[in-house]
């Protein structure tokens, strides 16, 4: 057989056994067709699938640890739902198995599948100790209906579980030695090393010092604990806090140096035994110097209180204040308050306006036709109170040439008509590619008529034709101001 | 503004009274305010520090707060020797009002006394920009953030209708716009600490690893250091160092600023 050599040395397997109990689990078939057919089942598994217990060693110290194996073989066989293997362990402490390793391996020229569990465990108190047997559970799984001979006798659909057992071991945990045990030895068991720190290295009377103790290496860090320390001078001791990391333990440890007669920490020291070298090991840190000054605070106010005392001015601080200044409601401040934020609308308010005239003085510069069309509108505004006062002081030829003059800056203005381009068919071509309706073109073309008639003399024009051309003047404005062009 | 906008005069006119009405709301204008705080000036002159700092107390027991009251109070603990408390009443004027010269003098001074905070670790921007601002008080950074809001928009109106201003324009935005992302930032750093900040009160306090009297110290907090309290249980609160280190100490050894 292939015995690794791991870890601590070389393994102590178990012997070979198998032990199993079969039951009929959920099947319909009839025992004589069953591939469970109990004749022979016992002879055929025996070396086909088996449970091997393997410790590290026989002989350890307590809280030594100790790596350990359990191994299940299987030959051509289906196995499913494989447990965790369960082990007895009186006298020791057991950690989790560790998820399995799966494995090939040779055993007298016949070559298994391999499910590895490993877990290490160590003693807790001395004397022999049986170990095991480690138990796993499992299912066989196998073809209904083949003959129990034949090779192919296990193949599916049929299940049995199984409780494979190995065989016990004895382990014996031996008792420390005494000689040369150090006095602070609290029963750690492995290979370590001590590193030691102090922050701050400088501190006041009354400051606190944080004393970092790491303790690394291989070993069991469940056994750890604090390393012994000895100071010099007036300390105040604290409990120490530990941090466990992997393959480190770290110990802080918060001293006061109560005067400033504190030195140092005199000592650190971590005892352990070493299971490789048979022996204890102590290990020491220090002196680890603390510079401690007196109390800064404490002679000041000592001084202070003299100065008090004694009436002297001293190191005075500044007055009080005479007058209460602006007393406010405990916890109100400006960013809570709805005024104060409702206050911030203002200038919005006020610089709106302005953006809007500014943004308007800007299109009038730089957009031509939004220009146009408010000076026409201004325009309109502006002929129609000239039209009102002709109305009733001009004659009929002053008030249809301000007709005339106002409809053709309005429309040039409004339609970017150049005046020189301003005819009637050119004005009523112009409206109706701005989507001006019908009636409001013939409406124009009837005024601009009108005016030509009378302009020209070809015509006279009486009140009422005027009170007409004007409200048609009106009409025909309104309905193109509204108009969106 | 012209008959057309009804609905922007009355906006404004609200805005207006609340401006006033905020402008005007000064309860230390009433006598029994002014009474009390006379009253205490009194008591230190002679010398009767306790009795001052009780009539300081009586009055912001009745609600009332100010720089100089804080101030007033702070030299009061000074006086009894009782740093922390007067470290802790120095740093409440300091977020009332911006702090001036004496303010300055004797915080810094009590500080001097007492054991300094550990080495801070928080990100150097943040501390630049606090130190930057550190002049004024909470209410003084919303000021000047209304202010510089204020002024973008004027600026904004002038270079419109200003031809020197036009030129000047972006330079006036750009370092105007700075300052108000700067202030922005500190007035946001200065509100999520409120009611955070504490200060040690007792003359030395362990801050342990967990919430009760046996486990193990961690470090000790000497009194006047300034800690940030992340949690409270029961009669303990998590309080975390300048330096980041966190421990549990007794709610009685600290007094939120």
């Amino acid at each position: 057989m292939n015995t690794d050599q791991w870890r601590a040395g070389i393994a102590h397997p178990t012997k070979v056994i198998l032990l199993f109990f079969l039951a009929a689990v959920g099947t319909s078939a009839s025992p004589s067709t069953s591939a469970f057919a109990s004749d022979g089942l016992e002879e055929t598994l025996r070396n086909r699938v088996f449970l091997m217990l393997e410790i590290a060693k026989k002989e350890a110290y307590p809280n030594e640890m100790i790596p350990l194996k359990v191994r299940l073989f299987v030959k051509d066989l289906s196995l499913k739902e494989v447990q965790q293997p369960r082990l007895s362990h009186e006298g020791f402490s057991m950690q989790e198995f560790e998820n399995p390793l799966e494995k090939k391996e040779t055993v007298n020229g016949v070559t298994f599948d391999v499910l590895e569990f490993q877990t290490t465990l160590f003693g807790t108190k001395t004397g022999k100790w049986t170990l095991g047997p480690a138990e796993l559970q499992c299912t066989l799984l196998a073809r209904e209906g083949r003959s129990p001979s034949s090779d192919d006798y296990f193949g599916a659909y049929e299940t049995r579980s199984l409780n494979l057992r190995s065989e016990e071991t004895l382990l014996t945990v031996k008792p420390f030695p005494k000689k040369g045990r150090p006095a602070d030895f609290r029963g750690a068991v492995g290979n370590f090393d001590l590193a030691v720190e102090v922050l701050p290295e400088e501190a006041e009377a009354g400051d606190p010092v944080l004393l970092r103790m790491s303790v690394q290496g291989r070993g069991n860090f469940d056994t750890v604990t604090s390393p012994g320390i000895v100071v010099e001078g007036d300390f105040k001791v604290y409990e120490p806090h530990a941090i466990q990391k992997k393959n480190q333990k770290i110990y802080e440890q918060v001293l006061r140096p109560l005067k400033d007669t504190a030195r140092a920490i005199s000592m650190v020291s971590f005892s352990f035994y070493d299971p490789e070298k048979k022996a204890y090991r102590t290990i020491r840190k220090g002196p680890i110097p603390i510079k401690v000054a007196p109390p800064h605070r404490e002679e000041i106010q000592k001084n202070a209180s003299m100065s008090l005392l004694s009436g002297e001015p001293g190191r005075e601080i500044a007055t009080v204040k005479g007058s209460p200044g602006r007393l406010k409601r405990k916890g109100v401040y400006l960013y809570k308050e709805r005024g104060f934020l409702l206050l911030q609308l203002l200038p919005l308010l006020l610089w709106i306006p302005f953006f809007l005239f500014h943004r308007h003085q800007e299109k009038m510069r730089t957009d031509a036709r939004y220009a146009g069309q408010r000076r026409a509108s201004r325009r309109a505004e502006k002929g129609l109170r000239e039209m009102n006062r002709l109305f009733t002081e001009a004659g009929s030829v002053e008030f249809y040439d301000s007709v005339y003059g106002m409809l053709k800056g309005y429309l040039g203005d409004r339609f970017q008509i150049p005046s020189g381009d301003m005819t009637a068919e050119r004005v009523d071509e112009v409206l109706m590619a701005e989507g001006v309706n019908e009636e409001v073109r013939e409406t124009l073309k009837e005024i601009l008529e009108r005016c030509d008639l009378v302009r020209y003399g070809a015509s006279e024009s009486g009140e009422a034709e005027r009170a007409k051309t004007l409200e048609l003047i009106k009409g025909m404005l309104h309905h193109l101001e509204r108009q969106r062009l | 503004m012209g008959q057309g906008y009804p609905l922007l005069k009355k906006i404004v006119g609200l805005l207006l009274l609340l401006f006033f009405q905020i402008a005007c709301s000064n309860p230390g204008r009433t006598g029994e305010g002014r009474d009390i705080f006379r009253q205490a000036l009194l008591f230190y002159e002679k010398g009767q520090f306790d009795e001052a700092a009780s009539q300081y107390v009586l009055l912001l027991d009745q609600g009332f707060e100010s720089g100089p009251l804080y101030y007033n109070l702070g030299n009061c603990f000074f006086k009894k020797g009782a740093l922390g408390r007067a470290i802790l009443n120095y740093e409440r004027a300091k977020k009332v009002v911006p702090p001036d010269r004496d303010l300055l003098a004797n915080y810094e001074y009590t500080k001097s006394l007492v054991r300094g905070d550990p080495e801070p670790a928080r990100a150097w921007h943040q501390g630049s920009v606090d130190r930057l601002f550190q002049w004024t008080s909470v209410d003084g950074l919303a000021l000047l953030l209304s202010g510089i809001y204020t002024l973008l928009l004027l600026i904004s109106i002038a270079s419109w209708y200003i031809q020197a201003a036009r030129r000047y324009w972006i330079h006036f935005l750009i370092i105007l716009t700075v300052i108000f992302v700067l202030a922005s930032i500190s007035l946001h750093h200065r509100i999520s600490l409120q009611g955070k900040e504490a200060i040690i009160i007792a003359d030395t306090a362990e801050a342990k690893f967990q919430p009760f009297d046996r486990a193990p110290a961690h470090f000790i907090a000497r009194e006047g250091m300034k800690v940030k309290v992340l949690s409270l249980k029961e009669e303990w609160a998590k309080i975390e160092r300048s330096d980041k280190k966190v421990g549990w100490i007794r709610k009685s050894k600290i007094e939120v600023i």
